[in-house]
């Protein structure tokens, strides 16, 4: 649709040099007057109905100038003269960088003009002369602090500083993920910041850790105030298209954290997430390569409302069959370890432990986390802790965990000798090793074992489990008033 | 009047937050009559059918038009900033822009909620509490990121009725809604006082660069009220570029100057 100009608005009842005015327009469908909504490429994105009454000034113009929606916008602004001038906006920029009798502009509209024009070395010297317009220096010094430091952060316009500028374009360079980076840090969410990223993160072969960390920017920066309609939705078409690809499911590292981030960000159908996360996970290369985020991965997906348990758990079954040992099992039995009372995560837990290494921690983890839910109170299953707790295990801290959880469940009595024997083999530094002491010190008829806790007393003075066992040993001691009779 | 809403509020568990500023927001064309007047008098609301006046909590977020819905970017939004306990009574405190909940721009799950369920007016420290509920600190109250799903759910077990507090952190959480932007958990407080500009002075006033560039306006503001004039550039003709460069500047203050965040 065609829009056709017909004046335009001024903020105050009279225009002065560098005022802006906002340029109105009217159009054969309707009888309303429209304002323009530009993107920051200088472009129409929209045009808006305006109510001119509530402007203390009107101009009109005979001009014959039309514009649609996608066309550069037109920008409106008084000379230094008060004449007021119509260009489209990037016309108006390069007579306004050059603006004759620039002292006498106001140099609130000074700031005005220098945010639109980009010029930094104008723009320090316009907050000087502006922050010198307030006549009251508290204030003015307040005003001059926050105003740099928004002119330093000021991000929808990256020509307003020169460096910046230079960097546009330059990110195709070897270092080009360093340069973004440091871009992003210094400007923060900006549409044509976002768009290199994009580039960057899904279409190049740099490392993927900085790849990894640049797609975070992007679709956390997406949804920015400073960021467009236009480029949140093209960053959504770029990663839809980029997920549901199968042969980025083997870019594991990069493909991870952007399907957490957006799962994080819930912006995305949750079906659709749903498939995406099992399709990575069915990968065979994505399981060789495993990392954290294949375990949060498969997290998230047990916890989603679509999920198919007998497909996770299959998934499941085969990563732990893949990897017995090493940091992907134990970040996978320590999430499942949580899981525990879930009945399939269970029988993968039960299944598990038959053929785990019991020496290693997260077989203890498995085995107190099963014993804990109250599903696995079996006699073959406390069976299995009980030879755990008789064997070489005592290093674990699990060791106490466990014993008291068995002590509860079988009573105390039965684990008595299997806690005297540990007590006499465990290294007598661990931690838990004075607790275990302390539980059953009274239940104890063994000389070797009380020397042991009496020296291991006098070898830690001061301390308050050493000052809890001398308690038991007084109270287990001969009765001295009936001793002296 | 007891509601869920407000049990969940009161919980021990439910940390106050500190407290930010109050920002009555409203179209640049109004501020030479407020000036003239000095004084923001209540108007009368569409929503509640009585005259009030509408504060956000730190957030120098647009209302709603209840009656012609979004705001327009010709409208220019100018805010005026004050100490958090100007208003001294109360009408209503919502958790959000009570104006979008009527105007249809909330998701379905909390349109179809009773409105007056979210009311908290009379719980103390209903503000604080509704902020240090549903956000990690001040800061990140200020960019609108919530607590997370994991994070909300370890600080708070919600029973199966506590609908309002779950749909508002769902909507807290969510970014696609573009109804609702940046006051989907913004607090609002709406009060039947008249603000004495003279009396009680506002700590800033943001406003178009064009408005600061008129010397009698800024004499009121800076000199007058001892008012930080915040101005911002109209050039960009965009009205989410105009709530950037405003949020930029109004976090700076908070910052930098009050040490807020």
């Amino acid at each position: 649709m065609t829009y056709k100009l017909s004046g335009a608005v001024g903020l105050r009842d009279r225009v002065e040099p560098g005022s802006f005015l906002i340029p109105i327009f009217t159009t054969s469908a309707s009888n309303r007057l429209f304002a323009q909504q530009l993107d920051e490429n200088d472009k129409i994105v929209s045009f808006k109905i305006i109510e001119v009454s509530n402007f203390p000034f009107e101009y009109q113009t005979a001009r014959a100038l039309d514009v649609e929606i996608g066309d550069i916008g037109i920008v409106c602004f008084a000379n230094e003269n008060s004449t007021i001038i119509i260009q489209d906006a990037r016309s108006a920029r390069e007579l306004l960088r050059s603006m004759p009798n620039w002292e006498t502009i106001s140099p609130f509209r000074q700031l005005d003009i220098c945010y639109f024009t980009g010029d930094s070395a104008k723009l320090k010297r316009a907050i000087s002369a502006a922050a010198g317009t307030i006549k009251n220096p508290a204030v003015s010094r307040t005003w001059k602090k926050v105003e740099r430091t928004a002119a330093k952060r000021r991000r929808s316009s990256p020509e307003l500083f020169v460096e910046l500028a230079s960097l546009r374009g330059s990110f195709d360079s070897i270092d080009g993920h360093d340069r973004w980076l440091s871009a992003w840090k210094s400007i923060g969410p900006t549409d044509w910041l976002i768009r290199d990223g994009v580039k960057l993160a899904f279409y190049s072969d740099k490392s993927i850790g900085a790849r990894a960390r640049i797609a975070v920017h992007v679709l956390e920066g997406a949804r920015a105030k400073s960021v467009s309609a236009e480029v949140t939705a093209y960053v959504k078409a770029v990663v839809t298209n980029w997920l549901s690809s199968a042969s980025v499911t083997e870019d594991t590292g990069v493909w991870s954290r952007v399907w957490l981030t957006i799962n994080q960000q819930q912006t995305y159908p949750d079906r659709e997430l749903y498939k995406w996360g099992t399709s990575f996970l069915l990968n065979p290369r994505s399981r060789s390569q495993s990392t954290s985020g294949r375990v949060k991965i498969w997290e998230a997906l047990w916890d989603s409302v679509h999920r198919n348990t007998e497909e996770l758990i299959s998934i499941l079954r085969a990563d732990l069959s893949e990897h017995r040992t090493g940091s992907h099992a134990r970040r996978l039995i320590g999430l499942l370890a949580e899981l525990a009372d879930e009945a399939p995560i269970s029988d993968v837990l039960r299944d598990w432990l038959a053929v785990g290494d019991p020496g290693t921690s997260q077989w203890s983890t498995a085995y107190l986390a099963l014993l804990r839910s109250g599903q696995n109170n079996d006699q073959k299953f406390v069976e299995i802790g009980k030879n755990w707790l008789k064997n070489d295990e005592g290093k674990l801290k699990k060791w106490a965990e466990i014993y008291e959880e068995i002590s509860y469940i079988r009573g105390k009595d039965e684990l008595i000798p299997i806690a005297a024997e540990w007590l006499l083999r465990a290294n007598k530094e661990m931690k838990v090793w004075p607790k275990i002491a302390s539980l059953v010190y009274n239940e104890l008829d063994d000389a070797e074992l009380r020397r042991a806790i009496e020296n291991w007393i006098d070898t830690h003075p001061g301390t308050d489990e050493s000052w809890e066992l001398q308690l038991l040993v007084n109270q287990s001691g001969p009765d001295e008033d009936v001793a002296d009779l | 009047m007891a509601s869920r809403f407000r049990d969940f509020l009161s919980r021990n568990s439910v940390v106050p937050s500190n407290t930010l500023p109050l920002v009555h927001s409203t179209p640049s064309y109004r501020l030479d009559s407020i000036l003239e007047g000095e004084e923001i008098v209540p108007t009368e609301c569409d929503v509640f059918r009585t005259p009030l006046t509408y504060f956000f909590v730190g957030r120098p977020a647009y209302k709603v038009h209840p009656s012609s819905g979004e705001a327009e970017y010709w409208e220019l939004p100018s805010c005026f900033i004050f100490e958090y306990d100007i208003v001294k009574a109360p009408e209503k405190i919502f958790p959000f822009d009570s104006g979008a909940l009527h105007k249809g721009r909330m998701p379905n799950y909390v349109d179809l909620m009773d409105r007056d369920d979210f009311d908290v007016q009379g719980l103390p420290d209903a503000p604080a509490r509704i902020i240090g509920a549903y956000f990690p600190d001040l800061r990140s109250y200020m960019k609108g990121k919530a607590k997370d799903t994991a994070h909300f759910q370890k600080d708070y077990t919600l029973g199966i009725f506590e609908t309002q507090a779950k749909a508002l952190h769902r909507m807290s959480i969510e970014k696609h809604n573009e109804n609702i932007d940046d006051r989907r958990l913004s607090v609002e407080i709406s009060t039947k006082e008249t603000i004495d500009l003279k009396v009680s002075r506002p700590i800033a006033v943001v406003a178009p660069d064009e408005y600061f560039a008129d010397a009698g306006f800024m004499n009121k503001v800076a000199v007058e009220w001892g008012a930080l004039p915040i101005a911002y550039p109209i050039s960009s003709l965009n009205t989410q570029a105009y709530y950037a460069l405003i949020y930029e500047r109004v976090e700076s203050l908070y910052r930098d100057n009050l040490k807020l965040l």
